[in-house]
């Protein structure tokens, strides 16, 4: 009897819990996720049609120059795809970096940003080719298509892809990406929003110019394309991207003296790499060029010291200690060593003023754990060589400003993760 | 005036033939050197793909590509005269691979896949689906 009783109260919770879960208003993505049991501990691994993962790092870094330590928590990257059918799919990254959005200025230097990363939809038009439509990252280089900590060595990004290539560089805009069916050979073509040359601002390269979603200007355009191409063990890809920097009207770029349309004052990137991979012994290198040659007019309309040409290259070796170990075979060990060089004003206009500082040279060692192919731990030392600081530059320095050194060194911490 | 007119025509003519030379010889380059798998172009019908079996006469692996399906199929004949057939789409977000020269690879995060569909590199955490199969005395058959 008192079973009975107990089976009869069971049943009638359970009733009225469903009742009370399908009395509320629930969207559709909602009810996928109640009805599927998808939730954040098991996403990214089932085949449901919302798929909820992401990425994220945190380092700690002493500047041996400076006696200084900084910890933060560089980004935590939250993705979001949804499948609406076999043909049409959605792709999002929200990135937060550094932990916490405060006013400018609040940070130390780590100041705070919440952003997309990506959100477009895919439109697969056939097995080997689709379109995608929205904010994405174009294949420029190696790390901008491919950034999660867990794949590429080191704590910090390669400089080259932070300062010559503007990683993570998105942009809005409509791409065609694809593969051949008789030749392995991968390639790309995307229109995008173009740069933004008032924003540019010295020593940072293109960052400044990215719109990366928010209001960009689109009387300016850009075109890149890319190539790839697969043979054994090793990925050649070549890529390149021209686009106009004024996004003015004609009314504005006069009184400014500067040229207008949709290619005008253009920037050109173009970039060759290479990888290769085998029984533990990983090698990558990457060379990389940007041109820009009305770089004079934009000093001249906006006084941001901008230079004429820049480059950068980085070659990596590494190897995984673990490859022949049995017992540990799930697991990695990259021991690694990366030279990176590269100038941010490689020629500059006559109204421009050098900056040694932005000619450097890297070298960095250290390793890569990963217990998981989806957890990282990372050490490294970066020896950084630079030319010498212009006092040009250097206005109203604090007095208690540490002398600038051409030699200095960093050593690096940190964790990442992706799922 | 004509003699120039002419001379830049031989000119553009012998630049038009040497691209049309050029883009040849390295589309056959790269065609000889290639190492993934053979392709081959099919339909489905009622969620099965028929396959000759004598396209393994020449190649011990094939990629797939039936008409009007979002992935490719990539089927390895093993030694033992069994085959194996891998749905290319990556276990992450659902992307199509690209097969490489050593396995497969999903550019929208980076998972990479060795040839049997083990995860190499994340953010996947499983390995690609194995498609249920079977043969005739002609043909291969996979069930999608």
């Amino acid at each position: 009897m008192i079973l009975k009783k107990g089976l009869f109260l069971a049943l009638g919770s359970c009733l009225i819990s469903i009742q009370l879960l399908y009395s509320q208003q629930l969207t559709p993505a909602q009810r996928l996720v109640l009805t599927t049991g998808e939730d954040s501990l098991n996403a990214g691994t089932s085949n449901s049609r919302t798929v909820i993962s992401g990425y994220g790092s945190a380092f700690y870094q002493r500047d041996m120059n400076e006696k200084m330590a900084r910890a933060t928590l560089e980004r935590a990257v939250l993705f979001i795809g949804h499948q609406f059918n076999s043909r049409i799919s959605f792709f999002s990254e929200m990135e937060l970096e550094n932990a916490k959005v405060t006013p400018a200025g609040v940070g130390n230097g780590f100041q705070g940003e919440i952003s997309m990363e990506q959100a477009y939809l895919k439109f697969n038009l056939n097995s080997r080719q689709y379109i995608v439509a929205g904010l994405f990252v174009p294949r420029i280089g190696i790390l901008n298509e491919n950034h999660l900590p867990v794949n590429f060595n080191g704590v910090e990004r390669p400089l080259v892809e932070q300062l010559i290539i503007p990683a993570t560089w998105r942009e809005l805009g409509i791409g065609f990406y694809g593969r051949m069916r008789r030749i392995p050979l991968n390639y790309t073509l995307a229109i995008l929003n173009g740069l933004n040359d008032a924003a540019f601002s010295h020593g940072t390269g293109l960052i400044e110019g990215k719109a990366e979603g928010q209001g960009a200007y689109a009387n300016n355009i850009a075109v890149t394309a890319s190539l790839q191409y697969y043979w054994k063990d090793f990925r050649f890809q070549v890529s390149g991207y021209a686009g106009g920097t004024n996004g003015l009207n004609q009314r504005k770029s006069d009184s400014l003296q500067l040229s207008h349309g949709a290619f005008s004052l253009p920037v050109y990137l173009g970039e060759a790499n290479i990888m290769w991979s085998h029984n533990g012994i990983s090698a990558k290198a990457i060379g990389t060029m940007v041109s820009f040659p009305d770089a004079a007019d934009i000093n001249r309309a906006y006084a941001n010291n901008v230079g004429k040409s820049m480059y950068g290259a980085y070659a990596e070796l590494a190897y995984n200690l673990l490859e022949t170990s049995p017992k540990l075979k799930d697991q990695q060990f990259n021991v690694f060593a990366r030279y990176e060089m590269l100038d941010m004003n490689n020629s500059i206009p006559a109204n421009g003023i050098y900056d040694g500082t932005l000619k450097q040279q890297h070298l960095i060692a250290g390793f890569t754990y990963l217990p998981v192919p989806n957890v990282a731990i990372k050490a490294d030392v970066r020896v950084m060589h630079t030319g010498d600081e212009n006092p040009v530059l250097v206005v109203n320095p604090s007095p208690a400003r540490v002398p600038y050194r051409t030699n200095n060194s960093f050593i690096n911490l940190g964790i990442g993760y992706s799922f | 005036m004509e003699n120039n007119s002419r001379r830049s025509f031989l000119k553009d003519t012998c630049k038009i033939c040497l691209l049309g030379a050029t883009t040849f010889s390295i589309t056959e380059f790269l065609m000889s050197c290639g190492t993934t798998a053979k392709s081959f172009k099919t339909t489905v019908t009622d969620n099965k793909i028929e396959v000759p079996l004598s396209l393994f006469d020449t190649s011990n692996s094939q990629i797939i590509s039936p008409r009007n399906y979002a992935y490719e199929i990539a089927v390895q004949k093993n030694t033992d005269n069994t085959f194996q057939a891998l749905l290319l789409r990556c276990t992450h977000q659902n992307n199509q691979l690209i097969p490489t020269g050593s396995g497969y690879y999903c550019s929208l995060h980076g998972s990479q896949y060795d040839k049997q569909g083990h995860v190499k590199k994340g953010p996947a955490e499983k390995g690609l689906p194995h498609l249920t199969i079977e043969t005739t005395p002609t043909n291969l058959i996979i069930h999608i």
